[in-house]
């Protein structure tokens, strides 16, 4: 391992089963896990490997059935749902595959929305949401509501929200799964601007090649279990 | 921001938002419009029906209401004029006295049981509105001397007209023999037959003549411009005239005057009241499935705010401003269109077409109009209230098991 970046988030010995009948499906399935602040994960494999779970549990919407999860100081599985809510508001970035923004909120004001629950002034959380718009292309589209915007400008919207309030991880799942490859390789492309210019730490769950082509540390899941994990040093 | 985000919703729904104003809204002005209305139809009940005898308020002698007989009269005083002329809010009053006696004709060939009553002719027909309906004749004055008022049926009985005498045959105070003559003057149609059969009036001097009374009466009979100004007379003119004179008095408002009336009243109100009320569950039952939709419609909406790290709660807040908002709303402008409906009805009177026969049997005028109260404008938004509440317990308790959106629900 070449990166000497800290640690951010650790799992050990992370579980969650459900119970699909009288089978229990071993979702995530006893696994270890260590991730840098600055890093630029994807996690792929086919479907049902357990990716959208782990995801689930690494951003804390989620409980693991057994095991320790931590992110810097936290220990995600004691504590509460509302300090998970908390720390979601606080810590984490969040970018689904889709139905990802407020539809009676303009882009800017979907950008602002996580900054003013922060706590943060409105002019303060305008202004910064601007720039973060600026950042990411659509500086042209702030007064847009979700449903003038193309699928590859609201997934934008949904990266400028992620990140705004600097979280400590940015969280992705299938993030281009509705995009087709030229707006994907664009989001892509913004994604690891922002890791490298913000030293951002993002995980990415994908099927896409684009994607997994990308990133620097590559982790495959099959059966709920790490099958590799590789970093491909740049 | 969470105030924002409601208003935004409301706007986002708005077709859902102005239903549920619309129900709330149309709802609350047909029960503040028919409330009133059924209160109108109460106070000319009230009004026609104390009007034509009893007034709206009496005194009488203490034992008169339960055994109105001549032995409970009470002795009054022309000081009691100087205490009641000072009471602005009485529009009149008179003195009365009344006995069951035996009527017969000129030719002693018809005999009849009436209710005669001795009256004040200058007093009466501000009093009472059988004055006014004489079909045949004159009313008394005061300065008649042996001469009686009949009801239409009573004359028609003893075969006997206007100019005709009649002998009154009764038993005085003291319980001698009372019997004289007198000459009808005018005959009354009142449309209520039992009335019509009873009635017998002659002027209080010659009653407490012939039944050995002087200076005594029964009933000291009370008008005023409003029914509700009557109730508080009694504080106005009870001490007063209770000292100055030995007789024991009382003070009886309409309700005692009349309790039937006043039963057939409140037993009315109260199965309309539990009508609407029904009525008002069924909206509210309506609004509650209307919300309970859009809340699972909008599941995911609420997921994704929790997954951005909003609090169930706070989720909630914007479900409750939004409720309240649009009830609130649909409250006011209910209230507030009621009562302009109810004003120009007030204005204007209502006449139920065809009814004038009907109306006039039970003594009412066929003109109504609707009484704005406390009760037929707050009732609707009483009820609503009540149902506010509900819906904010539905959203509390759906919003409870409230789970984050994963990427899974999509
Ligand atoms: N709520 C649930 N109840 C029961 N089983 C579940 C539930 N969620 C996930 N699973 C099961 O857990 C396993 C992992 O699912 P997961 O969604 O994490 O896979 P994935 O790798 O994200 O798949 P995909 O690539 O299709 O998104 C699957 O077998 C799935 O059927
Ligand atoms: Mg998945």
């Amino acid at each position: 391992m070449s990166d000497l970046s800290e640690s951010l988030m650790l799992l050990q010995d992370v579980t969650k089963t459900f119970e699909d009948g009288n089978r229990t499906i071993y979702a995530v399935d006893h696994l270890d896990l260590q991730i840098r602040s600055g890093e630029f994960i994807a996690l792929y494999g086919p479907s049902g490997s357990g990716k959208t779970t782990l995801l689930n549990l690494i951003g804390g919407l989620d409980r693991p059935s057994s095991g320790e999860l931590s992110i810097g100081e936290y220990q995600l599985n004691r504590m509460s749902e509302a300090e998970l809510t908390d720390l979601r508001l606080m810590e984490i970035g969040f970018i689904f595959q889709s139905y990802n923004l407020i539809p009676v909120f303009s882009a800017l004001e979907n950008v602002a929305f996580i900054l003013q629950m922060q706590g943060v002034e409105k002019e303060q959380a305008l202004k910064q949401s601007r720039e973060m718009l600026h950042q990411v292309g659509l500086q042209n589209m702030e007064n847009r509501r979700p449903a003038e915007l193309s699928g590859g400008q609201q997934q934008r919207v949904a990266v400028a929200r992620a990140i705004v309030s600097k979280p400590k991880i940015v969280l992705a799942d299938e993030p281009t799964a509705n995009l087709d490859s030229q707006n994907s390789q664009e989001l892509i492309d913004l994604m690891k601007h922002l890791n490298q210019t913000h030293k951002m730490t993002f995980v990415i769950s994908s099927h896409d090649p684009q994607v997994i082509d990308s990133a620097r540390r590559k982790i495959h899941l099959k059966d709920g279990k790490i099958v590799s994990d590789e970093i491909v040093s740049d | 921001m969470l105030i924002s985000l409601a208003w935004r919703n409301l706007w986002r729904h708005r077709k859902r938002t102005w239903i549920t104003v619309a129900a709330v809204g149309l709802t609350t002005l047909m029960l503040v419009f028919m409330l009133s209305f059924q209160f109108g139809i109460y106070d000319t009940m009230k009004e026609q029906n104390l009007k034509l005898m009893d007034g709206y308020a009496q005194i009488q002698q203490s034992d008169f209401l339960e055994q109105p007989n001549l032995e409970h009269s009470f002795v009054y005083s022309d000081q009691w004029s100087s205490v009641l002329d000072k009471v602005d809010s009485l529009s009149a009053y008179g003195f009365r006295a009344q006995t069951y006696v035996i009527l017969s004709n000129n030719a002693d060939t018809q005999n009849r049981g009436a209710l005669i009553m001795g009256v004040q002719p200058d007093k009466e027909p501000q009093l009472s509105s059988l004055a006014k309906k004489i079909i045949s004749g004159r009313y008394l004055q005061n300065s008649d001397d042996h001469k009686i008022v009949l009801g239409k049926q009573l004359a028609a009985q003893l075969r006997s007209k206007v100019g005709d005498q009649v002998q009154l045959l009764g038993e005085d105070r003291d319980g001698s023999l009372a019997i004289d003559l007198y000459e009808i003057v005018g005959i009354a149609d009142t449309h209520i037959p039992e009335l019509n059969r009873q009635l017998a009036q002659i002027t209080l001097s010659d009653f407490q003549i012939l039944f050995a009374m002087p200076n005594r009466a029964q009933q000291l009979v009370f008008m005023t411009a409003e029914i509700g100004q009557a109730a508080d007379l009694k504080p106005l003119v009870m001490p007063q005239l209770q000292s100055l004179t030995d007789s024991d008095l009382r003070f009886r408002n309409w309700q005692a005057l009349q309790p039937a009336l006043d039963q057939a009243i409140e037993l009315d109100l109260s199965s309309a009241i539990l009508w609407y009320a029904a009525l008002l569950l069924i909206v509210i039952l309506i609004l509650l499935n209307t919300l309970y939709m859009s809340i699972l419609e909008r599941q995911n909406e609420f997921s994704l705010l929790n997954a951005l790290g909003v609090q169930p709660i706070q989720i909630s807040q914007i479900l409750i401003l939004e409720i309240v908002f649009t009830t609130l709303l649909g409250l006011i402008s209910g209230v507030l269109l009621g009562m302009a409906v109810t004003e120009y009805f007030i204005f204007q009177g209502i006449t139920l077409p065809g009814s004038e026969g009907v109306f006039a049997q039970f003594g009412l005028s066929d003109t109504l109009y609707p009484v704005l109260s406390l009760l037929s404008v707050g009732f609707a938004p009483a009820v609503f209230g009540f149902g506010l509440i509900l819906l904010c317990a539905m959203v509390l308790f759906k919003m409870r098991s409230l789970k984050p959106l994963t990427g899974r629900q999509l």
